[in-house]
């Protein structure tokens, strides 16, 4: 292990560290508040994913984001106080009532057309595993269609934009199952064997901490892995990778898929501490701040994307009192963001690296001794 | 069937109108250039602030708005966008951070706002531009009824489409351009100023999507975001049509302006923009290159 | 005689109306280290493309080891047994030269059979000789982007050492080269004689005269001649071929 992986591991587990002590510091508001900036944190870890280390910039991150979201909030809204209290057998959306012709039977079946594709939903862990399963299963699609076409660069972000825009098209389009503009509000806890994820609780926010420890944990041993290796060099040179043997197609499908299940978990986290889901989730706008959040904290990197989130948030949370500054700061970031890309394009990762190497550099030359060593001298 | 067409037309025009400059910026430059639609924005800020402030009628603010946009454009492109060249997907993101500076400058009213000052037409509010009264009355062939400002937009964009066109391929600046789109860096060695025919360029893409800004305000509300779902649209059309094809921009801007007031007429606007997002992805996949486009080897 | 490792049967391709390979054939045998020579434009890279699967070719077929590989994609003829080496040096710029060469070495290509942890120590161990041939001992750490013109193409070559296929396309190994790169180029590409079977694209005679044993000729897309190396500098078609481009140097 060198030196300075040895700090890369330092870095992690006092990120993760300060995670996990925050509820010893933070009152329940600011702990919720925090909590969504841990998912933040996390959607950056998939574009960094995407990004950084595969080299597709997806502009659609929103489209998977929200995909978890909704499927996680239909379970929840229909588990909400209202949803019981419609005179049914059945729970039932109250927008689905608003929706309904008059005279259509109060039932998930046949209130409105489609409706019936929330059955399933009532048990919570059906939401789940689609929060999971269908945002992956698109990428995989997706992904299938664009890398073996051999589509690359700014035709991938074109078409993951546009992906994003339609289905946040279709959605609101659907008013009668999905409400629409208003997206679903009213939602149920999350609840786990009994245990209910109230999102002013400190549990719920272990939960988002834990989801985010496990993600980076875990992305960082995948990028790791030979797999990670080849990946980066399939984005290095492709046709190389290639004449190698590798199917480059599929290397690529399978951590785009990586990356929007991430995302689906975060929209899932999302639901579970901030209690709605809507079409917002798939603006343009939100899934290129994803990418700022990415690029000021260095997509190169995973850790510094996720610090870049949760960064920018805190900041911006800070300045909000009001309305005058959240716009200012708007600006703030788009000036910084324009910086960042023209003179930092490693983002605040890549300079922390750099400042790495000199400290180290500083140090193999005060200790002449050890200076061969670095690679396997314990760092001190 | 002939008013959707008509519509159609209209809606295309649109498109192509915001996409003119695009098509030379992307084609010619390797920008993509996000803060297009905040340059369609400040086109239509100006419609309101000739309106305003020296109380001109639109037909004024399209010299105006073009000089006002492309001097803009002038400025971005040397400040920013220069340091770029090569780098597409950095372009890309360095001006989506533009894009917001500019929007966050309207509706901050220039940074006044902190000082309690207050300018009539900027802010985050709604502006409205009063169409001339000449383009107000209707007439009618027969059936058909004739929008006369809506018809000003289709022969303006087709003027405009056609200004472009004789631009780069009826004129030395246009003969040096094209060579840059080809190959930057022979163009370069063969003595043409690459930088500031780059320059240019941009000023004249940036100034187009100010025109389409001035002719926009005339029947939609001005507001500082107006511009976001513009870019998207511009870069479908250019996509569509192929990198660097005018005539491919021409095409699929009335493809897609098409396809968008039929599937309207047939059910409604939020379907029509679903489909003609569908529709483009299709075809990305299928031709990525484009439907109009360079054959190389 | 033994069977051909590479057999290329009246290959073409039409590129709109121009063929830019035209009807072309060439039997490499097993372990042959074959020069492919020819004018600007005479179809070289083109044809080592079509071999190569990186452009369709329209008619013929390629036979590598036997097989049927007409048309196959890039990664699937990688794994029949073909490696290639570009014109202008393709390697992992972004990589260190120890991770160019860690994957260069992977023989299972699935997804998820490389979701598995790296062993640098085993990995520098195996690539020691790779190294120690292509004098790159030194710089393992360094990334491949700031390597000199050529070590980038030694790097290449010692990716193709320890892909380890049976038969090796090299586009130009030696352009843009000193004379002592050149050297130790030629060094490295009689080490691989014998174990592979290698086809050349050279311009450089001395070079070719290092190396060669077979010489192939193209011109205008057809083959123009074949024979060792002494009957096809006294061929009376090539030299006229080359005339007009100041003949053979």
């Amino acid at each position: 292990m060198t030196a300075k992986s040895r700090l890369e591991l330092l870095a992690y587990c006092l990120f993760i560290a300060g995670t996990l002590v925050m509820p010893q510091f933070l009152d329940e508001f600011w702990l919720n508040r925090v909590s969504k900036y841990l998912i933040y944190g996390m959607l950056a870890v998939a574009i960094a994913l995407s990004w950084g280390y595969a080299g597709v910039l997806n502009l659609g991150q929103g489209l998977f984001f929200g995909m978890g979201a909704y499927m996680l909030a239909m379970s929840l809204k229909l588990s909400s106080f209202t949803s019981l209290q419609q005179g049914s057998d059945e729970p039932v959306p109250d927008f689905m009532l608003w929706n309904a012709e008059p005279g259509a039977p109060t039932d998930l079946c046949c209130i409105t057309p489609g409706s019936f594709l929330w059955i399933p939903f009532q048990e919570q862990w059906f939401g789940v595993a689609m929060g999971l399963v269908l945002p992956a299963l698109l990428a995989g699609v997706l992904g299938y269609a664009m890398f073996k076409n051999r589509i690359s660069g700014v035709f991938i972000a074109i078409i993951t934009l546009a992906m994003v825009l339609l289905v946040r098209l279709l959605v609101i389009d659907a008013q009668p199952i999905t409400n629409g503009f208003n997206g679903l509000t009213d939602l149920g806890w999350f609840t786990i064997s009994g245990f209910e994820f109230d999102p002013y609780l400190v549990e719920t926010y272990y939960l988002v901490a834990g989801c985010l420890a496990v993600t980076l944990i875990g992305t960082r041993l995948l990028v790791n892995t030979r797999a990670g290796l080849i990946l980066q060099a399939i984005r290095e040179d492709d046709s190389r990778a290639r004449y190698l043997g590798f199917n480059v197609a599929a290397y690529q499908v399978f951590f785009f898929m990586v990356s929007s299940a991430i995302a689906g978990i975060a929209g899932m986290l999302y639901v579970v501490s901030a209690e709605f889901a809507s079409p917002t989730f798939m603006d343009l706008t939100f899934s290129i701040t994803m990418v700022v959040w990415a690029a000021v904290g260095g997509r190169h990197s995973l850790l510094g994307a996720c610090i870049g989130a949760i960064l920018i948030n805190t900041v911006e949370a800070t300045v909000s009192e009001s309305e005058m500054f959240v716009e200012a700061w708007k600006a703030i970031i788009g000036l910084l963001f324009v910086l960042i890309v023209l003179f930092l394009p490693r983002g605040l990762a890549g300079l922390a690296s750099d400042l790495c190497d000199r400290l180290l550099a500083g140090t193999a030359k005060k200790r002449p001794a050890a200076s061969t060593s670095v690679r396997t001298g314990p760092a001190e | 069937m002939a008013e959707v067409v008509f519509i159609g037309l209209s809606l295309g025009s649109i498109l192509l109108l915001i996409a003119l400059g695009l098509t030379i910026t992307y084609g010619a430059m390797g920008v993509i250039n996000m803060a297009h639609g905040e340059m369609v924005m400040i086109g239509a800020y100006t419609a309101v602030w000739t309106q305003i402030y020296l109380g001109l009628n639109l037909f004024f603010a399209i010299p105006i708005a073009f000089l006002v946009t492309a001097g803009l454009g002038l400025l971005m492109e040397r400040v920013v966008v220069r340091r770029l060249y090569g780098r597409l997907l950095d372009t890309l993101l360095a001006t989506w951070g533009v894009a917001i500076l500019i929007q966050q400058a309207i509706v901050l009213e220039f940074g006044l706002r902190f000082f309690d000052i207050r300018v009539e037409g900027l802010g985050p509010g709604l502006q409205k531009v009063d169409v001339p009264p000449v383009f107000l009355q209707t007439f009618s062939i027969g059936d058909f009824v004739i929008q006369p400002y809506r018809t000003f937009i289709i022969v303006l964009t087709a003027g405009l489409a056609l200004l472009t066109w004789w631009l780069l391929y009826r004129t030395a600046y246009g003969m040096q351009v094209r060579a840059i789109m080809r190959n930057p860096s022979m163009a370069a060695s063969c003595g043409i100023d690459v930088k500031r025919s780059n320059a240019l360029t941009f000023a004249f893409g940036s100034g187009l999507a100010g025109v389409a800004g001035v002719m926009i305000s005339g029947f939609r509300t001005v507001f500082p975001d107006m511009g976001t779902p513009m870019v998207v649209d511009g870069f479908m059309v250019v996509v569509v049509g192929g990198v660097g094809s005018l005539l491919g921009s021409i095409a699929s801007a009335g493809l897609l302006g098409q396809l968008n007031g039929v599937i309207a007429s047939l059910s409604n606007d939020i379907l029509a923009r679903a489909v003609v997002f569908g529709t483009v992805i299709l075809i990305i996949m299928w031709r990525p290159k484009g439907l109009f486009s360079f054959k190389g080897r | 005689m033994t069977k051909p490792m590479l057999m290329v049967d009246n290959v073409g391709v039409n590129f709109g109306g121009f063929k830019a390979v035209d009807g072309f054939s060439m039997i490499v045998a097993r372990g042959e280290l074959r020069v492919l020579l020819g004018a600007n434009g005479a179809g070289k890279t083109t044809l080592m493309d079509l071999i190569s699967g990186k452009t369709p070719l329209t008619e013929g077929k390629v036979f590598l080891d036997d097989r049927d590989v007409t048309n196959w994609q890039e990664h699937a003829l990688a794994r029949a047994g073909l490696g290639r080496k570009f014109q202008i040096p393709s390697v992992f710029k972004d990589l260190t030269v120890a991770e160019n060469l860690e994957v260069a070495g992977i023989k299972q290509h699935g997804v998820l059979r490389n979701i598995r942890m790296r062993d640098r120590r085993r990995q520098l161990r195996s690539m020691q000789d790779v190294l120690e041939l292509t004098g790159l001992g030194e710089r393992v750490d360094v990334k491949a982007a700031t390597l000199s013109h050529g070590e980038t193409q030694w790097l290449e070559l010692g990716i193709l050492i320890r892909q380890d296929p049976k038969v090796i396309l090299l586009d130009e190994p030696t352009a843009g080269m000193t004379q002592d790169e050149t050297l130790r180029t030629s060094q490295i590409i009689n080490d691989l004689k014998g174990q592979h079977t290698l086809i050349v694209v050279e311009h450089d005679m001395a070079f070719v005269r290092e190396i060669a044993e077979l010489i192939t000729v193209m011109h205008m897309g057809k083959l123009l001649a074949e024979g060792k190396i002494e009957d096809i500098e006294k061929n009376q078609a090539v030299q006229d071929a080359y005339l007009g481009s100041g003949g053979i140097h």
